[in-house]
């Protein structure tokens, strides 16, 4: 599309045409954002069918409040605050189910195991299975970083902590994630 | 324990480093100690291979289905219809009262009113006719993951969204993902069960409609 034509599809013009009702708004926006909105909530509920409800959910609350969006973040940082907000929320909810194997799984398993073992031999693979070995924290702010390419700012505001402990946490996880790659026999260089 | 470094407030902003979520400012500052740092080269090295791996691990997640929209579509469905803007409501306003008298502009506020009354009750019409109101790809209940019928497009320089829009009403297409690199959307033309024949017919209807569509082709 031309310069006008990409200018009048961003997301704020997107979202200011959603206030007004506009269905392709609404469905070339969840267009854009869906796959990084869905993996984030994924990272929560860890069901997929649990995750597409939530999306939806995120979505609806876009549909009934693009209208008091001031713009002062960005379309995606908004999504994935309203996305963090529900995800733990449905997360919570199930934690008051008697037997909560959501909760056990937000334990980080440090054990190294024939996974990592086989791994060792890749450096970006045992990297990979260690990453999945840190607890949900630090994971969360890792993918923020990484894959939604957020800053401190945006971060502090999708997860509500101040941005120094945003920064401390962050490197708190990147150390942590030295320590079981050590463990496991890896020496990543760092720190 | 956390190790800290005598550039701690740098070696913090390694991973936003690599992301490319630093001010101008920082990134300025970041490089400027990066060139004279061995130890936040290390930390810069580590970070670009966290990043790579998280990347192939997000990557690596499904992707929601279709039904995800359909539910979204189905939930705006039950919603209130959204109300015209406040400014728009009050231009109107204010051209009205410039215009008409007092008295006249009573007779407008009802003949307005019927206009609403009547809008409603084709709303309210339409609604109820299955053919007639919005409809996304599939029902709810479908599972719809793989089965469907895409179409992978990109839209002609300069083409507006309610002209696309228009089109996509016209050719039961519904958006499922993008923009891709180089601006492809991927549209979910019909069901699984589409006929082959039909299928070709909504592609050549996306093709001929070249003011608006610059490439549309099957995508699995």
């Amino acid at each position: 599309m031309t310069q006008d034509g990409a200018e009048a599809c961003d997301d704020p013009h997107l979202i200011r045409r959603i206030a007004e009702g506009d269905r392709l708004a609404m469905q070339v926006l969840f267009g854009r954002h869906r796959v990084r909105v869905f993996r984030f909530i994924l990272r929560f509920v860890r069901d997929e069918a649990g995750a597409e409800d939530i999306l939806a959910e995120v979505f609806l609350d876009v549909w009934r409040q693009a209208g008091k969006f001031e713009g002062r973040s960005s379309v995606s940082t908004w999504l994935l605050s309203i996305a963090r907000f529900k995800a733990l929320s449905c997360v919570r909810q199930r934690r008051d189910a008697p037997y909560d194997e959501e909760a056990a799984a937000e334990i980080a398993d440090e054990a190294d195991d024939p996974e990592i073992e086989i791994a060792k031999r890749d450096k970006s693979a045992a990297l990979r299975q260690c990453l999945q070995k840190l607890t949900v924290e630090h994971r969360e702010i890792i993918d923020l970083v990484y894959y939604h390419e957020k800053s401190v700012e945006e971060v502090a505001q999708i997860t509500g902590v101040p941005a120094a402990t945003v920064k401390t946490r962050l490197f708190y996880a990147r150390q942590k994630l030295s320590e079981i790659l050590k463990r496991a026999g890896v020496d990543r260089g760092w720190p | 324990m956390t190790t800290r470094t005598p550039n701690q407030d740098l070696a913090e902003l390694a991973p936003f480093y690599v992301a490319g979520a630093l001010t101008p400012d920082e990134q300025a500052r970041f490089e400027a100690a990066l060139a004279q740092d061995p130890e936040l080269a290390r930390n810069v090295a580590a970070a670009r291979a966290e990043r790579d791996e998280i990347l192939a691990l997000n990557e690596a997640l499904p992707a929601p289905s279709a039904r995800a929209l359909d539910v979204l579509f189905a939930k705006i469905d039950a919603e209130p219809a959204h109300k015209p803007s406040l400014w728009a409501r009050l231009d109107l306003g204010g051209a009205l009262a410039g215009l008409l008298s007092p008295r006249a502009l009573g007779w407008a506020t009802v003949a307005a009113c019927a206009v609403i009354a009547l809008q409603a009750g084709l709303l309210t019409q339409s609604k109820l006719a299955p053919d007639a109101h919005y409809s996304t790809a599939s029902g709810p209940q479908e599972n719809v993951r793989a089965a469907g019928t895409y179409a992978l497009v990109a839209f002609a320089p300069g083409a507006n969204m309610e002209a696309i829009g228009a089109l996509l009403a016209q050719t039961g297409a519904q958006i499922v993902e993008g923009p891709r690199a180089g601006g492809f959307y991927r549209l979910r033309i019909g069901g699984a069960d589409l006929a082959p024949a039909e299928a070709q017919r909504k592609l050549d209807a996306l093709r001929q409609a070249n003011a608006l569509v610059r490439f549309a082709a099957p995508s699995p």
